[in-house]
């Protein structure tokens, strides 16, 4: 309910404010033909905020599940960033949005690899390290995103990439949205229905094998359809920061630790947050506002207070 | 002579070039309690994960019900045995109720949610480990010995006919280690075999049918309470003087640690 209601009001804000009439007469086909214009375009991006919003977040809580560490997400772990060369690679290249949505995932699903990888290698069980881990692979995918750069025509291709880095819903069409929807609602439908086993697999993994649930395959997947969705989100706006990381929290306090009541609240809240950023992002000032910086300033003080809650009990 | 429900034959595991535990031939019937004795590193904790099926790469056979437990699934051996692991870094914050209901997971598609009847056996176990007042409380806002009754709690949602219990008692006080054991004795009476290691062979003489010792990496002497729980052949497996005395008031032998 909060989050239809805040979609109408988003529609109606923005560089030129509309009516709550306007908009209801868009909904039943009769705006005129300019505020439909508007309405329009703002319609397209409000979905798509909302289908990234839900993803990112939901992402995050997957993956906080499945390596029972709080600090996880698809920033922290690298996948972000790691999805975002596979987007500029497939840029630089001239592709179609298609490629530069599965050349993404390939590049983060590879990231992901490797910090697992880097992880192993430490030998360490410590939620620290598989940060540490993830912090290496971002850095190293940052430089290689620099070298892309570096490469890159700097008339328009150059701008597109660093469109990518604060993530921004500025260039979000119908086109866009069209090929890439469809993969966040699957990815978000999968996980959703999902959410018991998510449970489960936050044990530890003998006691997985022991309830009678193969691990590998079982965190593979999940593993899996989290990073599509952060591969999906990438492709429409860029990194979003903060958004996969504090959400779930937010959510598990709210309505506590079973993922059948938090993921489903993680989706709406995530929903909700990132259409509030997105909206005085579009709305605070001439030209749009990258949303990291918004979402920093939104995400930052609520995880100190949440670090600072969670201080007793260990995140 | 009662049905067996998990046998060993010749049963060794190795890691890497060191060998932990060597041809052990165990057995253990319906509704009878093992328990294994042995000095740290001997290999108790390996042993139990053989038969539990944590660990895969042994040698030798395991026989759960008279079938291999190599050519069970996963899922058919959770319903057949669980494992009660050493409660005390359990890092799981849900509550006890959704815990305990992770025990119904293979029950179940990927895409289903927990149904009635899930709900319903996770209720009476609750019941039936004493923890009603605590049915929605966070597993970490828990003590010790609450919580290693929620780990027995969940294995027995899988409805095991066997259950494996790693040290169930090691990290408890007194009256919490009373509890687990009046629990695992309630529980073979309903017919559910046990195998549990501890560091006490009082335990042992309490609840055990049959006792397993793991002399050293090459030796498994099992057999009876009565034959194995002597005073000399604890004082060989420990390498100290062990005394046993009889105590009228609790109707067994009491053993104690003999100090020159």
């Amino acid at each position: 309910m909060t989050l239809l209601a805040l979609i109408i009001v988003s529609m109606m804000m923005g560089r030129y404010d509309l009516s709550l009439s306007e908009v209801s007469k868009y909904f039943i086909g009769q705006a005129n033909s300019s505020s439909k214009l508007i309405l329009e375009l703002r319609f397209i991006r409000i979905i798509a905020v909302v289908l990234v919003g839900a993803g990112l977040s939901m992402a995050g809580a997957t993956f906080q599940s499945v390596f029972s560490n709080g600090l996880a997400s698809p920033n922290l772990l690298g996948v972000s960033t790691g999805s975002s060369v596979g987007a500029a690679i497939a840029i630089l290249n001239g592709k179609s949005i298609y490629w530069i949505e599965i050349s993404a995932f390939i590049t983060g699903i590879l990231t992901v690899f490797l910090t697992l990888l880097i992880n192993k290698i430490l030998r360490s069980n410590s939620n620290i390290t598989l940060i540490l881990s993830g912090i290496i692979m971002s850095g190293l995918m940052q430089s290689v995103l620099g070298s892309v750069k570096y490469i890159a025509d700097p008339e328009n291709q150059l701008q597109s990439i660093v469109y990518w880095e604060l993530g921004s819903f500025m260039k979000v069409d119908s086109q866009a949205l069209i090929s890439v929807g469809p993969i966040l609602i699957v990815g978000i439908i999968f996980l959703l229905l999902t959410r018991w086993r998510l449970n489960t697999l936050s044990l530890d993994t003998y006691t997985i094998k022991t309830i009678g649930i193969n691990p590998t395959l079982n965190r593979n997947l999940m593993i899996l359809f989290a990073t599509l969705l952060t591969a999906a989100s990438v492709c429409l706006c860029g990194v979003v920061g903060w958004i996969g990381l504090v959400v779930p929290h937010v959510s598990r306090s709210l309505v506590g630790e079973d993922n059948r009541y938090a993921l489903p609240m993680t989706a709406i809240t995530g929903a909700i947050l990132l259409l509030i950023a997105d909206t005085l992002a579009r709305s605070i000032s001439v030209n749009d506002i990258p949303l990291s910086i918004i979402t920093g300033f939104i995400g930052v003080p609520i995880f100190i207070v949440i670090l600072i809650r969670r201080r007793n009990v260990g995140i | 002579m009662l049905e067996s429900r998990i046998t060993t034959q010749n049963l060794s595991f190795a890691y890497k070039t060191k060998q932990i535990i060597n041809n052990v031939d165990l057995n253990v019937a319906a509704g009878q309690v093992l328990v294994i004795l042995g000095p740290n590193g001997i290999g108790k904790s390996t042993l139990l994960n053989c038969l539990s099926g944590v660990l895969n790469k042994y040698q030798g056979d395991i026989l759960v019900n008279d079938q291999s437990l190599r050519q069970l699934t996963i899922k058919d051996l959770s319903h057949q045995v669980a494992l009660v692991s050493q409660g005390v870094n359990i890092k799981s914050s849900l509550t006890l109720f959704d815990y305990l209901l992770l025990g119904r997971s293979s029950f179940h598609s990927i895409f289903d949610q927990p149904d009635d009847h899930d709900k319903t056996i996770v209720k009476q176990i609750i019941q039936q480990i004493g923890l009603e007042n605590y049915t929605n409380i966070s597993l970490q806002s828990m003590s010790g010995g609450q919580r290693q009754l929620a780990i027995i709690g969940r294995a027995l949602a899988q409805e095991p006919q066997i259950l494996i219990m790693d040290e169930p008692t090691s990290a408890l006080d007194y009256r919490n280690q009373t509890v687990v054991l009046k629990l695992i004795k309630m529980l073979s009476d309903q017919g559910i075999s046990i195998v549990m290691s501890t560091h006490d062979p009082n335990q042992a003489q309490m609840v055990g049918d049959q006792v397993g010792l793991l002399i050293d990496n090459q030796t498994y002497k099992q057999g009876p309470v009565n034959e194995i729980l002597t005073d000399k052949y604890l004082s060989k497996l420990y390498g100290i003087p062990i005394i046993s005395t009889y105590n009228e008031l609790v109707d067994r032998k009491i053993f104690g640690i003999g100090m020159d």
